[in-house]
């Protein structure tokens, strides 16, 4: 026969079940606002019968455990997606920089500088033998070369930021691996789903992804270990981390190689990298960057050498002095795409003409008004084969305003583009944390549906002890 | 499909179109302060590159115009000048004549000597003209000045001729050298030399000798004639010069009306996409403090 007794431990099982649901609903309201937390709920079993005589009788409710509403697919589509999008952000931010140090407007930029050096020129050419225009083209020509320069160093500046945020990004890889890798451990030890510490292992896979792309695989016992990307190189193991290493780089302009020890040996993995901000970052600072100082510097060159190879033919203000160069000369390098490297970086008027308006050679014959060389050089302006495009030394490309023309477009063109990735990209994060979001996310309308259903259970389970409590107290008077 | 909307998903949504919007609003804001559609190369990036063409094509048209302007008013002062020893040449002629009538006494001819050494005197200086600082007519010797020496009429000089650019590919003769001036295509003591046509008559009038002077009467004949083509020529370049002119003020037209429809912002279009920004943010806002509104919590004891 069931006891009183036992029903009274039958009536405190249904209050602790409906106490213990009464957490986990508190707990999920609680986290409403967590970043990756997934809602749980406690699953519900009915203890096994007992014998009770012949019959079968119910013993309670048993929690068998909590559960947390996570599905493998999903979150590994956000992983994934939170990688890409973290590059093309990355990449959109940083070419909108670029596009900001290149900024021309009507007042202010290279072309602006250009036209004027060229109208200088043209002006020069008109008027040879007198002072006024000759120094305005100096003037002009100084603040070409000043304009170059500058924007130049903004370049070089923003690769070395690029840099140091290589080796930063590095370091937050490396601490997060570690964190996930002694989450692993704390994860595997316990015997249930520690439900919350795998929800921070996913935060932080996710913070993870969004630095670097990872391929995440789960793995016995619930631990994970995560790969970069495509790639045989396993950032967390099952229980420890491998940290990244950053080293210089003699070949690059001692930029950061990205390493990781491959059977022991350090090896550069900078290029094995898929998506995520590292990528991102390393692209600005080894191509997009570089691409831009090269035509500024093949700029820059062309300018030079053509300005220089013309004016060493004319004669100055004096009648008799020639030879003299322009722009300060730039050698260039032997053929190769970095033949030029530099020449934006240095470009400046020579000492030979600094300030010595006179010193100009705008005469072939020597005589004050004659402006055969002056003309020639106004003519550079229209000159279509001035620049050297691909590094053989060889000029095949112009004019110079054209081919300025062409890289501001060119960059426009990447950034446009770019920013048309960044929007796709964000439009598909959203969708798949939407995604996410039906499926763990907390809602306030199913919690508030289950505090009541549990506060009835609650409070059905206390009136059913009150219940026995009054028959075994009514039993204990019949007794008497 | 799941029914299933967690509590932040509205919320999510709402930021993401909410700042899109604002986004959107502060481009066309962009667009209307600045009054140009391409701000960026990235704004659009092909009528962008096109734009900075038509900018450099305009630079280059001022600068030519400019040069064709400084031209112009140097032409203006060698016109004058021909003009001026034009003048000159048609009131020697006159004295000439006089002095080559038989009813002139040996005085009057003396008379007539002096005042023809004025008018050579005058034709000098007026070979020796400066204009911006610079000689006229001593080539591209520009400093030297042509006639130094009145009583030989030397020129030092030289005969080189200036170009001007006045278009990518045109030059045009900015100077007439002095010799090609006082000298004709003969050089010097030929029988267009002005200098010494007007030396040869002062002598032959000091010595009475009318037949010298009559040779002469063609010889002046043929200067005059000489000079005048010299100012038709200036006159036919200046018309060049002015026609190119208005060619760039009629091509910086087209070109400033093009790249306007390139670059340019629509008002109206602007304000009408301002406006729909402006509605489509405030139905996010009303919609959104709706839901905001509406949680189960409320209804329940």
């Amino acid at each position: 026969m069931v006891s009183l007794n036992s029903s009274f431990y039958l009536g405190l099982n249904g209050v602790n079940a409906a106490r213990a649901g009464l957490n986990v609903t508190g707990n999920n309201i609680a986290n409403i606002n967590t970043e990756g937390y997934s809602r749980q709920s406690a699953e519900l079993a009915a203890r096994r019968d007992q014998q009770s005589g012949t019959l079968l009788l119910g013993t309670g409710v048993d929690i068998q455990k909590v559960s947390a509403a996570r599905d493998q697919l999903v979150e590994s589509a956000f992983t994934k997606q939170t990688a890409q999008f973290g590059y093309h952000d990355e990449l959109y931010q940083r070419l909108r920089h670029l596009e900001g140090i290149m900024e021309e407007n009507d007042t202010t930029g290279l072309a602006q500088s250009m036209q004027r050096f060229f109208s200088g020129l043209e002006e020069a050419a008109t008027r040879p033998d007198q002072l006024a225009p000759r120094q305005e083209l100096l003037e002009s020509a100084s603040s070409l070369a000043l304009e170059l320069r500058s924007r130049y160093r903004h370049l070089e500046e923003m690769q070395a930021q690029s840099n140091f945020e290589v080796e930063t990004m590095v370091e937050q890889v490396n601490t997060l691996t570690e964190q996930i890798a002694s989450l692993n451990i704390q994860i595997s030890s316990q015997a249930k789903d520690p439900q919350n510490l795998i929800d921070e292992r996913g935060r932080l896979i996710n913070q993870l992804s969004d630095l670097v792309g990872i391929d995440v695989f789960q793995m016995e016992n619930r631990i994970v270990q995560i790969n970069l990307k495509n790639t045989g190189y396993i950032i967390v193991g099952s229980t420890e981390s491998t940290p990244l290493g950053t080293q210089l780089d003699a070949a690059n302009f001692n930029y950061y190689d990205i390493t990781y020890p491959v059977n022991g040996v350090t090896t550069d993995i900078s290029s094995d990298l898929n998506f995520g901000r590292i990528e991102a970052t390393l692209q600005m600072r080894d191509t997009e960057i570089p691409a831009l100082k090269r035509r500024l510097d093949n700029l820059a060159a062309g300018l030079i050498q053509n300005v220089n190879t013309l004016h060493q033919t004319g004669i100055a203000l004096d009648g008799a002095t020639t030879g003299l160069n322009f722009f300060s000369p730039f050698v260039s390098g032997a053929p190769g795409p970095d033949n030029n490297y530099g020449a934006a970086g240095t470009i400046a008027l020579s000492t030979d003409v600094a300030g010595q308006p006179d010193m100009i050679g705008l005469s072939a014959t020597g005589a004050a008004g004659d402006n055969t060389i002056g003309n020639q050089l106004a003519a550079l302006r229209q000159a279509v084969s001035v620049i050297d495009s691909d590094g053989d030394n060889v000029y095949d490309t112009g004019s110079f305003e054209q081919y300025y023309q062409g890289t501001l477009s060119g960059l426009g063109s990447a950034v446009y583009a770019s920013e048309e990735a960044q929007n796709a990209n964000e439009a598909l994060l959203r969708q798949t944390e939407n995604r996410r979001s039906e499926l763990s996310s907390v809602s306030l309308d199913e919690e508030a549906v289950k505090l009541t259903q549990f506060q009835r259970a609650f409070q059905a389970s206390s009136k059913f002890i009150s219940v026995i409590d009054q028959l075994t107290g009514d039993i204990i008077n019949q007794l008497r | 499909m799941s029914y299933r909307i967690s509590e932040f998903q509205n919320t999510r949504e709402f930021l993401y179109y909410n700042a899109k919007s604002q986004m959107d609003e502060l481009e066309t804001l962009e667009h209307i302060a600045s009054g140009k559609r391409v701000n960026q190369a990235s704004d659009d990036p092909i009528d962008h590159q096109r734009i900075q063409q038509m900018k450099t094509e305009l630079m280059e048209n001022s600068d030519f115009s400019k040069s064709i302007q400084t031209m112009l008013s140097e032409y203006n002062v060698v016109e004058s000048s021909l003009n001026a020893i034009r003048d000159s040449l048609e009131r020697v002629s006159e004295l000439a004549i006089q002095g080559a009538n038989e009813t002139y006494g040996a005085n009057g001819r003396d008379t007539i000597a002096d005042e023809m050494e004025e008018l050579y005197l005058g034709i000098i200086s007026t070979l020796n003209t400066r204009h911006e600082g610079k000689y006229l007519f001593s080539g591209t010797a520009t400093n030297t000045e042509p006639f130094q020496d009145t009583v030989t009429g030397n020129y030092s000089g030289n005969s080189d001729i200036a170009q001007i650019r006045i278009s990518s590919s045109d030059t045009l003769a900015s100077n007439i050298p002095g010799d090609e001036v006082a000298y004709g295509a003969g050089g010097q003591g030929s029988n267009e030399d002005i200098l010494d046509l007007i030396q040869d008559l002062v002598t032959e009038l000091r010595a009475d000798n009318t037949p010298g002077i009559q040779t002469n009467l063609p010889r002046l004949k043929q200067t005059i004639d000489r000079v005048n083509g010299l100012i038709a020529g200036i006159g036919s370049k200046t018309v060049r010069l002015v026609n190119s002119q208005n060619y760039y003020q009629d091509f910086e037209i087209n070109l400033r009306e093009t790249m306007s429809e390139l670059e340019d912002a629509d008002m109206a279009e602007e304000i009408s996409i301002l406006n729909q920004n402006r509605t489509a943010q405030e139905a996010q806002y009303r919609s959104q403090s709706a839901i905001l509104d509406r949680t189960l919590l409320d209804y329940l004891g």
